[in-house]
Protein backbone atom coordinates (compact mmCIF):
# COMPACT_ATOMS: atom_id res chain seq x y z
CA UNK A 1 0.00 0.00 0.00
CA UNK A 2 2.79 2.56 0.28
CA UNK A 3 3.41 4.08 -2.75
CA UNK A 4 6.97 4.89 -3.57
CA UNK A 5 6.91 8.64 -5.05
CA UNK A 6 3.11 9.28 -4.34
CA UNK A 7 3.59 12.61 -3.68
CA UNK A 8 5.60 13.59 -6.47
CA UNK A 9 2.66 11.50 -8.36
CA UNK A 10 0.05 13.81 -6.46
CA UNK A 11 1.61 16.57 -8.17
CA UNK A 12 2.39 15.71 -11.89
CA UNK A 13 -1.61 14.74 -11.33
CA UNK A 14 -1.86 18.66 -10.36
CA UNK A 15 0.49 20.13 -13.00
CA UNK A 16 -1.03 17.79 -15.45
CA UNK A 17 -4.96 18.95 -14.28
CA UNK A 18 -3.48 22.65 -13.85
CA UNK A 19 -1.88 22.90 -17.24
CA UNK A 20 -4.44 21.14 -18.99
CA UNK A 21 -2.45 17.99 -20.09
CA UNK A 22 -3.84 14.48 -20.07
CA UNK A 23 -1.07 12.68 -19.08
CA UNK A 24 1.33 12.72 -16.07
CA UNK A 25 5.10 13.35 -17.67
CA UNK A 26 6.84 11.35 -15.73
CA UNK A 27 6.79 7.58 -14.75
CA UNK A 28 6.28 6.12 -11.61
CA UNK A 29 6.56 3.07 -9.41
CA UNK A 30 3.95 1.77 -6.46
CA UNK A 31 4.86 -1.29 -4.74
CA UNK A 32 2.65 -3.09 -2.33
CA UNK A 33 2.83 -6.57 -0.74
CA UNK A 34 1.26 -8.61 1.78
CA UNK A 35 1.34 -11.88 4.24
CA UNK A 36 0.10 -14.53 6.08
CA UNK A 37 1.60 -16.58 8.91
CA UNK A 38 -0.46 -19.31 9.60
CA UNK A 39 -0.13 -22.32 11.93
CA UNK A 40 -2.82 -25.74 12.54
CA UNK A 41 -3.32 -28.84 12.76
CA UNK A 42 -6.05 -31.45 12.18
CA UNK A 43 -7.48 -32.26 16.29
CA UNK A 44 -9.22 -35.76 15.22
CA UNK A 45 -10.43 -37.26 11.90
CA UNK A 46 -11.93 -40.48 10.43
CA UNK A 47 -9.02 -41.64 8.24
CA UNK A 48 -5.41 -42.48 10.17
CA UNK A 49 -1.82 -42.58 8.40
CA UNK A 50 -1.13 -42.53 5.20
CA UNK A 51 -3.42 -42.07 2.80
CA UNK A 52 -3.42 -43.77 -0.61
CA UNK A 53 -2.49 -40.44 -2.34
CA UNK A 54 0.71 -40.28 0.09
CA UNK A 55 -0.56 -38.14 2.71
CA UNK A 56 -0.84 -37.77 5.98
CA UNK A 57 -4.42 -38.27 8.10
CA UNK A 58 -6.26 -37.13 9.48
CA UNK A 59 -5.87 -34.87 7.07
CA UNK A 60 -8.35 -31.56 6.09
CA UNK A 61 -7.70 -29.59 2.58
CA UNK A 62 -7.95 -26.22 3.46
CA UNK A 63 -7.55 -24.85 -0.39
CA UNK A 64 -8.00 -26.89 -3.53
CA UNK A 65 -6.17 -24.70 -6.08
CA UNK A 66 -2.73 -24.49 -4.10
CA UNK A 67 -3.01 -28.01 -2.59
CA UNK A 68 -3.03 -26.61 0.75
CA UNK A 69 -3.73 -29.81 3.62
CA UNK A 70 -3.63 -29.94 6.98
CA UNK A 71 -1.90 -32.77 9.15
CA UNK A 72 -1.58 -33.92 12.43
CA UNK A 73 1.07 -31.92 12.97
CA UNK A 74 1.23 -28.27 13.70
CA UNK A 75 2.45 -26.86 10.00
CA UNK A 76 2.96 -23.31 8.83
CA UNK A 77 2.66 -24.64 5.24
CA UNK A 78 -0.84 -25.06 3.56
CA UNK A 79 -2.07 -21.09 4.23
CA UNK A 80 0.93 -19.36 4.89
CA UNK A 81 1.89 -16.98 1.86
CA UNK A 82 3.89 -13.84 0.76
CA UNK A 83 2.66 -11.41 -2.24
CA UNK A 84 4.74 -8.41 -3.59
CA UNK A 85 2.70 -6.66 -6.27
CA UNK A 86 4.90 -3.33 -8.63
CA UNK A 87 2.67 -1.02 -10.82
CA UNK A 88 4.76 1.05 -13.03
CA UNK A 89 1.72 3.90 -14.16
CA UNK A 90 3.10 4.76 -17.57
CA UNK A 91 0.87 7.55 -17.52
CA UNK A 92 -2.82 8.32 -15.95
CA UNK A 93 -4.34 5.59 -18.18
CA UNK A 94 -1.81 3.13 -18.92
CA UNK A 95 0.05 1.16 -16.06
CA UNK A 96 1.69 -2.20 -16.03
CA UNK A 97 1.45 -4.82 -12.61
CA UNK A 98 2.80 -7.85 -11.54
CA UNK A 99 2.22 -9.90 -8.26
CA UNK A 100 4.42 -13.07 -7.64
CA UNK A 101 3.30 -15.07 -4.78
CA UNK A 102 5.48 -17.44 -2.36
CA UNK A 103 3.46 -20.44 -0.84
CA UNK A 104 4.39 -22.47 2.16
CA UNK A 105 2.07 -25.29 0.49
CA UNK A 106 4.57 -25.18 -2.71
CA UNK A 107 7.50 -25.35 -0.51
CA UNK A 108 8.24 -20.99 -0.44
CA UNK A 109 8.61 -21.37 -4.34
CA UNK A 110 7.66 -18.54 -5.42
CA UNK A 111 4.87 -18.03 -8.41
CA UNK A 112 4.05 -15.44 -10.97
CA UNK A 113 0.04 -15.00 -10.47
CA UNK A 114 -0.08 -11.95 -12.44
CA UNK A 115 0.89 -10.21 -14.90
CA UNK A 116 -1.13 -7.06 -17.36
CA UNK A 117 -1.62 -3.74 -18.82
CA UNK A 118 -4.16 -1.86 -17.67
CA UNK A 119 -5.66 1.18 -19.97
CA UNK A 120 -8.37 3.18 -18.64
CA UNK A 121 -10.78 3.58 -21.75
CA UNK A 122 -12.51 6.83 -19.53
CA UNK A 123 -13.44 6.94 -16.25
CA UNK A 124 -15.86 4.15 -16.72
CA UNK A 125 -14.55 1.87 -18.75
CA UNK A 126 -10.76 -0.65 -18.07
CA UNK A 127 -9.07 -3.06 -20.64
CA UNK A 128 -6.79 -5.69 -19.20
CA UNK A 129 -4.47 -7.77 -20.71
CA UNK A 130 -2.19 -10.18 -19.58
CA UNK A 131 -2.33 -13.01 -16.63
CA UNK A 132 -5.05 -12.28 -14.10
CA UNK A 133 -7.43 -14.38 -12.08
CA UNK A 134 -10.31 -16.31 -12.98
CA UNK A 135 -13.19 -15.03 -11.00
CA UNK A 136 -14.89 -17.63 -10.60
CA UNK A 137 -15.86 -16.73 -6.53
CA UNK A 138 -16.68 -13.93 -4.90
CA UNK A 139 -13.76 -14.29 -3.35
CA UNK A 140 -11.39 -15.59 -6.18
CA UNK A 141 -9.38 -12.73 -7.22
CA UNK A 142 -8.40 -11.42 -3.39
CA UNK A 143 -8.27 -15.48 -2.11
CA UNK A 144 -3.96 -14.63 -1.56
CA UNK A 145 -4.91 -11.69 0.42
CA UNK A 146 -6.09 -13.21 3.71
CA UNK A 147 -6.22 -9.67 5.63
CA UNK A 148 -9.21 -8.46 3.23
CA UNK A 149 -11.52 -11.24 4.27
CA UNK A 150 -12.94 -12.76 7.44
CA UNK A 151 -12.41 -16.10 7.08
CA UNK A 152 -8.00 -17.78 7.78
CA UNK A 153 -9.47 -19.98 5.19
CA UNK A 154 -12.18 -19.30 2.55
CA UNK A 155 -14.69 -22.51 2.59
CA UNK A 156 -13.05 -25.43 0.72
CA UNK A 157 -16.28 -26.70 -0.33
CA UNK A 158 -16.59 -23.44 -2.65
CA UNK A 159 -13.34 -22.76 -3.29
CA UNK A 160 -11.18 -24.32 -5.06
CA UNK A 161 -11.34 -25.36 -8.90
CA UNK A 162 -8.66 -27.61 -11.11
CA UNK A 163 -7.86 -23.45 -12.54
CA UNK A 164 -6.90 -20.75 -10.58
CA UNK A 165 -5.06 -17.85 -13.49
CA UNK A 166 -5.78 -17.56 -17.11
CA UNK A 167 -3.60 -15.34 -19.65
CA UNK A 168 -6.32 -13.22 -22.00
CA UNK A 169 -8.22 -10.05 -22.29
CA UNK A 170 -10.82 -8.24 -19.80
CA UNK A 171 -12.54 -5.40 -20.59
CA UNK A 172 -14.63 -3.90 -16.76
CA UNK A 173 -17.18 -1.52 -17.36
CA UNK A 174 -18.65 0.66 -13.96
CA UNK A 175 -22.43 1.52 -14.17
CA UNK A 176 -24.96 2.74 -12.21
CA UNK A 177 -28.81 1.97 -12.66
CA UNK A 178 -30.76 4.95 -10.17
CA UNK A 179 -29.62 4.29 -6.67
CA UNK A 180 -27.89 1.14 -7.51
CA UNK A 181 -23.88 1.01 -8.51
CA UNK A 182 -21.63 -1.92 -10.01
CA UNK A 183 -20.14 -3.08 -12.50
CA UNK A 184 -19.64 -5.47 -15.27
CA UNK A 185 -16.49 -7.17 -16.20
CA UNK A 186 -16.18 -9.35 -19.31
CA UNK A 187 -13.46 -11.38 -19.96
CA UNK A 188 -11.95 -14.03 -22.56
CA UNK A 189 -8.51 -16.32 -22.26
CA UNK A 190 -6.79 -19.59 -21.77
CA UNK A 191 -5.20 -21.51 -19.54
CA UNK A 192 -2.55 -24.50 -19.05
CA UNK A 193 -1.90 -25.59 -15.83
CA UNK A 194 1.18 -28.27 -16.57
CA UNK A 195 2.10 -30.69 -13.85
CA UNK A 196 -0.98 -29.46 -12.34
CA UNK A 197 -1.01 -29.51 -8.37
CA UNK A 198 -4.75 -29.47 -7.74
CA UNK A 199 -4.84 -33.22 -9.28
CA UNK A 200 -2.54 -34.25 -6.68
CA UNK A 201 -5.27 -34.30 -4.04
CA UNK A 202 -6.74 -37.17 -6.36
CA UNK A 203 -4.41 -38.95 -8.41
CA UNK A 204 -1.28 -38.65 -5.50
CA UNK A 205 1.57 -36.15 -4.47
CA UNK A 206 3.82 -38.17 -6.85
CA UNK A 207 1.67 -37.97 -9.93
CA UNK A 208 1.84 -35.55 -12.65
CA UNK A 209 -1.51 -34.02 -14.31
CA UNK A 210 -2.10 -31.12 -16.96
CA UNK A 211 -5.11 -29.32 -17.17
CA UNK A 212 -6.22 -26.85 -19.96
CA UNK A 213 -9.38 -24.38 -20.25
CA UNK A 214 -9.22 -23.17 -23.45
CA UNK A 215 -11.72 -21.13 -25.04
CA UNK A 216 -12.13 -19.56 -21.35
CA UNK A 217 -15.48 -16.80 -22.28
CA UNK A 218 -17.62 -15.00 -19.45
CA UNK A 219 -19.19 -12.21 -17.65
CA UNK A 220 -19.58 -11.49 -14.00
CA UNK A 221 -21.69 -8.83 -12.52
CA UNK A 222 -21.78 -6.82 -9.41
CA UNK A 223 -24.97 -4.63 -8.15
CA UNK A 224 -24.96 -2.66 -5.09
CA UNK A 225 -26.92 -0.92 -2.71
CA UNK A 226 -26.30 0.64 0.70
CA UNK A 227 -25.37 -2.37 2.63
CA UNK A 228 -26.76 -5.27 0.08
CA UNK A 229 -24.30 -6.36 -2.63
CA UNK A 230 -25.17 -8.95 -5.47
CA UNK A 231 -22.94 -10.64 -8.18
CA UNK A 232 -23.91 -13.42 -11.24
CA UNK A 233 -21.42 -15.19 -12.91
CA UNK A 234 -21.30 -17.10 -15.72
CA UNK A 235 -18.29 -18.98 -17.51
CA UNK A 236 -17.86 -21.33 -20.40
CA UNK A 237 -14.67 -23.31 -21.41
CA UNK A 238 -13.51 -26.11 -23.42
CA UNK A 239 -11.58 -28.84 -21.06
CA UNK A 240 -8.88 -31.07 -21.57
CA UNK A 241 -6.83 -33.25 -19.29
CA UNK A 242 -3.88 -36.21 -19.12
CA UNK A 243 -2.11 -37.98 -16.73
CA UNK A 244 1.13 -37.32 -17.87
CA UNK A 245 2.99 -40.17 -15.03
CA UNK A 246 0.64 -42.57 -16.53
CA UNK A 247 1.53 -41.61 -20.14
CA UNK A 248 -1.95 -40.47 -20.89
CA UNK A 249 -2.51 -38.11 -24.13
CA UNK A 250 -4.93 -35.17 -24.08
CA UNK A 251 -8.40 -36.26 -23.50
CA UNK A 252 -10.85 -35.16 -26.25
CA UNK A 253 -11.94 -31.42 -25.23
CA UNK A 254 -15.08 -31.51 -23.30
CA UNK A 255 -17.30 -28.17 -22.54
CA UNK A 256 -18.30 -26.97 -18.85
CA UNK A 257 -20.69 -24.58 -17.97
CA UNK A 258 -20.49 -22.81 -14.71
CA UNK A 259 -22.88 -20.23 -12.69
CA UNK A 260 -22.49 -18.15 -9.58
CA UNK A 261 -24.01 -16.06 -7.56
CA UNK A 262 -23.35 -14.14 -4.62
CA UNK A 263 -25.54 -11.87 -1.95
CA UNK A 264 -23.45 -10.56 0.53
CA UNK A 265 -25.34 -7.96 3.73
CA UNK A 266 -22.84 -5.45 5.45
CA UNK A 267 -25.30 -3.67 7.69
CA UNK A 268 -24.22 -1.71 11.07
CA UNK A 269 -22.88 -5.00 12.80
CA UNK A 270 -23.58 -7.48 10.41
CA UNK A 271 -22.22 -9.60 7.97
CA UNK A 272 -23.61 -11.82 5.88
CA UNK A 273 -22.09 -13.59 2.94
CA UNK A 274 -23.42 -16.30 0.82
CA UNK A 275 -22.41 -17.68 -2.14
CA UNK A 276 -23.45 -20.88 -4.62
CA UNK A 277 -21.59 -22.06 -7.42
CA UNK A 278 -22.65 -24.95 -9.89
CA UNK A 279 -21.31 -26.26 -12.77
CA UNK A 280 -22.11 -28.58 -15.85
CA UNK A 281 -19.61 -31.61 -16.74
CA UNK A 282 -21.98 -33.61 -18.14
CA UNK A 283 -20.04 -34.48 -21.25
CA UNK A 284 -17.36 -35.87 -18.37
CA UNK A 285 -18.97 -37.15 -15.40
CA UNK A 286 -21.39 -34.80 -14.71
CA UNK A 287 -22.41 -31.70 -12.76
CA UNK A 288 -21.39 -30.15 -8.89
CA UNK A 289 -23.49 -27.97 -6.58
CA UNK A 290 -21.41 -26.00 -3.72
CA UNK A 291 -22.95 -23.16 -1.47
CA UNK A 292 -21.52 -21.73 1.61
CA UNK A 293 -23.30 -19.00 3.70
CA UNK A 294 -21.69 -16.75 6.63
CA UNK A 295 -23.00 -14.66 9.71
CA UNK A 296 -20.82 -12.50 11.29
CA UNK A 297 -21.35 -9.49 13.72
CA UNK A 298 -18.52 -6.77 14.41
CA UNK A 299 -17.92 -6.16 18.14
CA UNK A 300 -14.95 -3.47 17.60
CA UNK A 301 -12.13 -4.85 16.48
CA UNK A 302 -13.50 -8.31 17.10
CA UNK A 303 -15.52 -9.84 13.85
CA UNK A 304 -16.60 -14.11 15.59
CA UNK A 305 -18.19 -15.16 12.15
CA UNK A 306 -19.86 -18.87 11.42
CA UNK A 307 -19.81 -20.58 8.05
CA UNK A 308 -21.79 -23.39 6.91
CA UNK A 309 -20.58 -24.89 3.12
CA UNK A 310 -21.55 -27.61 1.42
CA UNK A 311 -20.13 -29.56 -1.72
CA UNK A 312 -21.59 -32.16 -4.13
CA UNK A 313 -20.78 -34.04 -6.55
CA UNK A 314 -23.29 -35.40 -8.92
CA UNK A 315 -22.24 -38.00 -10.94
CA UNK A 316 -24.82 -38.95 -14.13
CA UNK A 317 -25.23 -42.46 -14.78
CA UNK A 318 -23.56 -44.06 -18.20
CA UNK A 319 -20.98 -40.89 -17.76
CA UNK A 320 -18.09 -40.76 -20.53
CA UNK A 321 -15.57 -41.14 -17.72
CA UNK A 322 -17.22 -44.04 -16.28
CA UNK A 323 -17.41 -43.00 -12.95
CA UNK A 324 -19.80 -45.00 -10.35
CA UNK A 325 -21.70 -42.58 -8.37
CA UNK A 326 -21.43 -45.08 -4.83
CA UNK A 327 -17.43 -45.20 -5.21
CA UNK A 328 -16.60 -42.26 -6.52
CA UNK A 329 -18.89 -39.18 -5.77
CA UNK A 330 -17.35 -36.05 -3.39
CA UNK A 331 -19.94 -34.70 -1.08
CA UNK A 332 -18.73 -32.68 1.91
CA UNK A 333 -20.05 -30.20 4.46
CA UNK A 334 -18.26 -28.35 6.84
CA UNK A 335 -18.93 -25.74 9.66
CA UNK A 336 -16.63 -23.13 10.52
CA UNK A 337 -16.18 -21.21 13.53
CA UNK A 338 -14.15 -18.01 13.04
CA UNK A 339 -12.52 -15.11 14.73
CA UNK A 340 -10.58 -12.31 13.53
CA UNK A 341 -9.12 -9.36 14.96
CA UNK A 342 -7.94 -6.27 14.25
CA UNK A 343 -4.64 -5.67 15.52
CA UNK A 344 -4.01 -2.61 13.77
CA UNK A 345 -5.13 -0.88 10.79
CA UNK A 346 -3.30 -3.23 8.23
CA UNK A 347 -2.69 -6.54 10.53
CA UNK A 348 -5.06 -8.52 11.47
CA UNK A 349 -5.00 -11.90 13.85
CA UNK A 350 -7.44 -14.97 13.03
CA UNK A 351 -8.41 -18.51 14.46
CA UNK A 352 -10.71 -21.19 12.49
CA UNK A 353 -11.82 -23.99 13.64
CA UNK A 354 -13.06 -26.19 11.03
CA UNK A 355 -15.33 -29.48 11.33
CA UNK A 356 -15.71 -31.35 8.11
CA UNK A 357 -17.99 -33.99 7.72
CA UNK A 358 -17.75 -36.52 5.07
CA UNK A 359 -20.45 -37.94 3.04
CA UNK A 360 -18.39 -39.18 -0.36
CA UNK A 361 -18.47 -42.31 -2.35
CA UNK A 362 -16.13 -44.90 -1.42
CA UNK A 363 -12.47 -43.76 -2.58
CA UNK A 364 -12.73 -39.70 -1.08
CA UNK A 365 -13.89 -41.27 2.27
CA UNK A 366 -11.41 -43.58 2.87
CA UNK A 367 -8.66 -41.39 1.76
CA UNK A 368 -9.70 -37.90 3.53
CA UNK A 369 -12.83 -38.20 5.40
CA UNK A 370 -14.43 -36.29 8.77
CA UNK A 371 -11.57 -33.76 10.07
CA UNK A 372 -11.63 -31.26 12.55
CA UNK A 373 -9.29 -28.68 12.09
CA UNK A 374 -7.64 -25.54 14.35
CA UNK A 375 -5.60 -22.74 12.98
CA UNK A 376 -4.35 -19.58 13.74
CA UNK A 377 -2.95 -16.82 11.45
CA UNK A 378 -1.20 -13.26 11.55
CA UNK A 379 -2.20 -11.10 8.16
CA UNK A 380 -0.89 -7.83 6.83
CA UNK A 381 -0.92 -5.58 4.23
CA UNK A 382 2.14 -3.49 3.35
CA UNK B 1 -2.97 21.14 38.06
CA UNK B 2 -6.99 21.70 37.43
CA UNK B 3 -5.90 23.88 33.86
CA UNK B 4 -3.94 21.12 32.91
CA UNK B 5 -6.36 18.27 33.54
CA UNK B 6 -8.76 20.69 31.61
CA UNK B 7 -6.33 21.46 29.04
CA UNK B 8 -5.65 17.47 28.61
CA UNK B 9 -9.48 16.59 28.64
CA UNK B 10 -10.12 19.32 26.28
CA UNK B 11 -7.32 18.47 23.36
CA UNK B 12 -9.09 14.53 23.98
CA UNK B 13 -12.45 15.75 23.25
CA UNK B 14 -11.31 17.81 20.67
CA UNK B 15 -9.27 15.43 18.73
CA UNK B 16 -11.69 12.64 18.94
CA UNK B 17 -14.90 14.76 18.34
CA UNK B 18 -13.61 17.14 15.56
CA UNK B 19 -15.67 18.22 12.75
CA UNK B 20 -14.65 17.13 9.53
CA UNK B 21 -14.93 19.33 6.38
CA UNK B 22 -15.06 17.63 3.19
CA UNK B 23 -13.43 20.01 0.33
CA UNK B 24 -13.36 20.86 -3.43
CA UNK B 25 -11.25 23.63 -5.27
CA UNK B 26 -13.60 27.14 -5.42
CA UNK B 27 -14.45 26.73 -9.13
CA UNK B 28 -16.04 23.22 -8.46
CA UNK B 29 -19.98 23.90 -8.45
CA UNK B 30 -20.65 20.39 -7.75
CA UNK B 31 -22.98 19.49 -4.67
CA UNK B 32 -22.32 16.49 -3.49
CA UNK B 33 -24.13 14.16 -0.75
CA UNK B 34 -22.51 12.12 1.97
CA UNK B 35 -23.35 8.95 -0.56
CA UNK B 36 -21.57 10.68 -3.69
CA UNK B 37 -18.72 11.31 -1.57
CA UNK B 38 -19.24 7.79 -0.08
CA UNK B 39 -18.97 6.49 -3.61
CA UNK B 40 -15.91 8.17 -4.72
CA UNK B 41 -14.15 7.39 -1.35
CA UNK B 42 -14.87 3.67 -2.30
CA UNK B 43 -13.54 3.75 -5.20
CA UNK B 44 -17.01 3.30 -7.08
CA UNK B 45 -17.15 6.82 -9.06
CA UNK B 46 -14.55 8.58 -10.37
CA UNK B 47 -16.14 11.30 -11.34
CA UNK B 48 -17.88 14.37 -9.90
CA UNK B 49 -21.77 14.27 -10.50
CA UNK B 50 -20.85 16.74 -13.86
CA UNK B 51 -18.90 14.57 -15.24
CA UNK B 52 -15.54 15.83 -14.24
CA UNK B 53 -12.80 13.48 -13.29
CA UNK B 54 -11.58 13.60 -9.61
CA UNK B 55 -8.42 13.23 -7.99
CA UNK B 56 -8.87 11.49 -4.39
CA UNK B 57 -6.93 13.06 -1.82
CA UNK B 58 -6.96 10.70 1.59
CA UNK B 59 -4.61 11.44 4.51
CA UNK B 60 -2.38 9.07 6.02
CA UNK B 61 -4.06 6.13 8.56
CA UNK B 62 -2.29 7.67 12.25
CA UNK B 63 -4.31 11.68 11.45
CA UNK B 64 -6.69 11.87 13.40
CA UNK B 65 -8.92 13.38 10.60
CA UNK B 66 -9.05 9.59 8.53
CA UNK B 67 -10.14 8.15 12.10
CA UNK B 68 -13.29 10.72 12.04
CA UNK B 69 -14.38 10.40 8.03
CA UNK B 70 -13.76 7.12 8.12
CA UNK B 71 -16.30 6.73 11.13
CA UNK B 72 -18.82 9.81 10.18
CA UNK B 73 -18.64 9.25 6.47
CA UNK B 74 -17.73 5.87 5.51
CA UNK B 75 -19.19 4.10 8.09
CA UNK B 76 -15.88 2.11 8.72
CA UNK B 77 -13.26 1.32 11.18
CA UNK B 78 -9.50 2.51 9.29
CA UNK B 79 -9.19 -1.82 9.34
CA UNK B 80 -12.31 -1.89 7.19
CA UNK B 81 -11.30 0.99 4.65
CA UNK B 82 -7.34 -1.06 4.16
CA UNK B 83 -9.12 -4.41 3.67
CA UNK B 84 -11.38 -2.95 1.26
CA UNK B 85 -8.91 -1.41 -0.56
CA UNK B 86 -6.25 -4.23 -0.40
CA UNK B 87 -9.36 -6.54 -1.99
CA UNK B 88 -9.19 -3.80 -5.29
CA UNK B 89 -5.46 -3.15 -5.37
CA UNK B 90 -4.57 -6.60 -5.33
CA UNK B 91 -6.76 -7.42 -8.06
CA UNK B 92 -6.53 -4.19 -10.57
CA UNK B 93 -9.85 -3.06 -9.59
CA UNK B 94 -8.93 0.34 -7.90
CA UNK B 95 -6.30 2.75 -6.93
CA UNK B 96 -6.91 4.12 -3.32
CA UNK B 97 -7.20 7.81 -2.56
CA UNK B 98 -3.61 9.45 -2.39
CA UNK B 99 -2.58 9.61 1.11
CA UNK B 100 -1.05 13.00 1.98
CA UNK B 101 0.93 14.32 4.46
CA UNK B 102 -1.84 16.54 6.79
CA UNK B 103 -4.82 18.79 6.48
CA UNK B 104 -2.28 21.83 5.47
CA UNK B 105 -0.84 19.44 2.21
CA UNK B 106 -5.01 18.42 1.30
CA UNK B 107 -5.76 22.06 1.26
CA UNK B 108 -2.24 23.26 -0.47
CA UNK B 109 -3.47 20.48 -3.47
CA UNK B 110 -7.28 21.76 -3.01
CA UNK B 111 -6.62 24.97 -3.60
CA UNK B 112 -4.31 24.21 -6.61
CA UNK B 113 -6.46 21.55 -8.40
CA UNK B 114 -9.92 21.98 -9.49
CA UNK B 115 -10.45 18.09 -9.87
CA UNK B 116 -9.30 17.34 -6.38
CA UNK B 117 -11.21 17.10 -3.26
CA UNK B 118 -10.54 16.27 0.59
CA UNK B 119 -11.42 15.79 3.72
CA UNK B 120 -9.50 17.80 6.46
CA UNK B 121 -10.40 18.80 10.19
CA UNK B 122 -13.27 21.84 9.90
CA UNK B 123 -11.08 24.03 12.24
CA UNK B 124 -8.33 24.24 9.76
CA UNK B 125 -10.43 25.09 6.49
CA UNK B 126 -9.22 28.33 4.75
CA UNK B 127 -10.52 30.85 1.82
CA UNK B 128 -9.01 28.78 -0.86
CA UNK B 129 -10.69 26.19 -0.59
CA UNK B 130 -14.77 25.37 -0.82
CA UNK B 131 -16.39 23.08 1.79
CA UNK B 132 -19.12 20.64 0.04
CA UNK B 133 -20.24 19.26 3.27
CA UNK B 134 -18.84 19.16 6.60
CA UNK B 135 -19.66 16.14 9.49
Amino acid sequence: MNRVSMKLSVMALSMAAVSGQTMAQDWSFNGSGFLTIAAGRVLTGSVDGKNELGLDCPCMISDYGQTSVYDPDWSLKPDSKLGLQGTLLISDRLSLTGQVVSRGSQDAAVGLEWLYMSYSIDDNNTVQVGRKRIPLFYYSEQQDVSFSYPWLHLPPQTYGWEAVNYNGINWNHMLSLGSWDGNINVFYGNETRSDNEYLKLYSGLDSESDTRWNNIVGAEMVMRKDWFEGRLMYLRSENQGRVVSDGEDWSASAVQHILGASAVIDHQNWLVVSELFVSDRTETYGRDLAYSLSVGYRMGDWLPMLTYGKYEQRITSDNPDGYIAEADAEIHDMISFTTRYDLTSSMSLKVQLDKWMDHSGSWFKENYGDATTLSFGLDMVF
Amino acid sequence: MQRVVLFIAGSFIGSVFADIAVVVHPSNAAALTQEQISQIYLGRSKSFPDGKSVIVLGQKDAAAATEEFNSKVLGRSNSQMKAHWSKLIFTGKGTPPQDVEGDKEVLELVSSNPNAIGYVDKASVTDNVKVVASY
